[in-house]
């Protein structure tokens, strides 16, 4: 029977190290547990912290009830097609 | 902990590996961590996420980010925290790509707002997130499954 040379030398064949990437139910749990984890820790730091809002403030906009703060130029009078037909 | 062991090239190279990871990560968390607000507003410049989820993400994703690294850098779910780390960073490049398809010019965030240092979005950013990637892949293939790839003696 042929042995690796890693076999040879006492050491697990590569083979037996190499895994598919495929993540198993284990992976999965831990990913579950680390993602609970980071979305606690992130949902607490943003309940403690102060000066910090729940919600973002939206850019400041004014309201379309609200005088303009730059004057527009006066509206040029438009031309009326119906005007230039006889 | 349970030991993994292997040829010592391989055992070397994961636990570079996992360093280098643990460590790109825990310094692009501390920053974030420490100034949310500065993250939120680099986020807005991104203009997909709304308003209401902005402080959320920028208090949400860099606690995964320190998690994630911690448990790379401990082998504490170590499987886990490199599945998270890979999710990561394809939602970061995913959000790279698309502001660089629709020619946004703005400063990465990537590791939180610095005003002194500006770091504007590039195809450099890809490549880095791409060589993380690929980081985790390997990690993901050599590591033993339910196992912790020790620092070598």
């Amino acid at each position: 029977m042929h042995l690796s040379a890693d076999v040879q030398r006492g050491l697990p064949a590569w083979d037996n190290l190499v895994n598919s990437p495929v993540p198993t139910r284990d992976d999965l749990r831990d990913l579950a547990v680390l993602t609970a984890l980071g979305v606690v820790l992130g949902l607490v730091h943003l309940a403690v912290r102060p000066g910090l809002p729940l919600v973002a403030q939206p850019p400041a906009m004014c309201e379309l009830s609200e005088e303009p703060g730059i004057s527009l130029p006066p509206e040029e009078p438009v031309m009326s097609i119906a005007e230039d037909v006889p | 902990m349970t030991h993994a062991s292997g040829p010592r090239w391989a055992v070397v190279g994961a636990w570079l590996a996992r360093l280098v990871l643990a460590g790109v990560f825990l310094a692009a968390a501390a920053p974030k961590i420490a100034d949310p607000l500065g993250f939120a507003a680099a986020l807005a410049n991104y203009r997909v996420f709304p308003d209401v989820a902005l402080h959320p993400i920028a208090t949400v994703v860099p606690a995964l980010e320190l998690v994630a690294a911690l448990a790379v850098l401990t082998g504490w779910r170590l499987r886990g925290g490199l599945w998270l780390l890979g999710g990561l960073l394809l939602a970061f490049t995913g959000l790279l790509a698309a502001t660089l398809a629709r020619g946004l010019d703005l400063d990465c965030g990537c590791f939180g707002r610095d005003a002194a240092a500006v770091d504007p979005v590039g195809p450099l950013h890809l490549l880095r997130n791409t060589g993380l990637l690929v980081l985790v892949g390997l990690l993901l293939v050599v590591t033993r499954r339910a196992a912790v790839v020790d620092p070598p003696r």
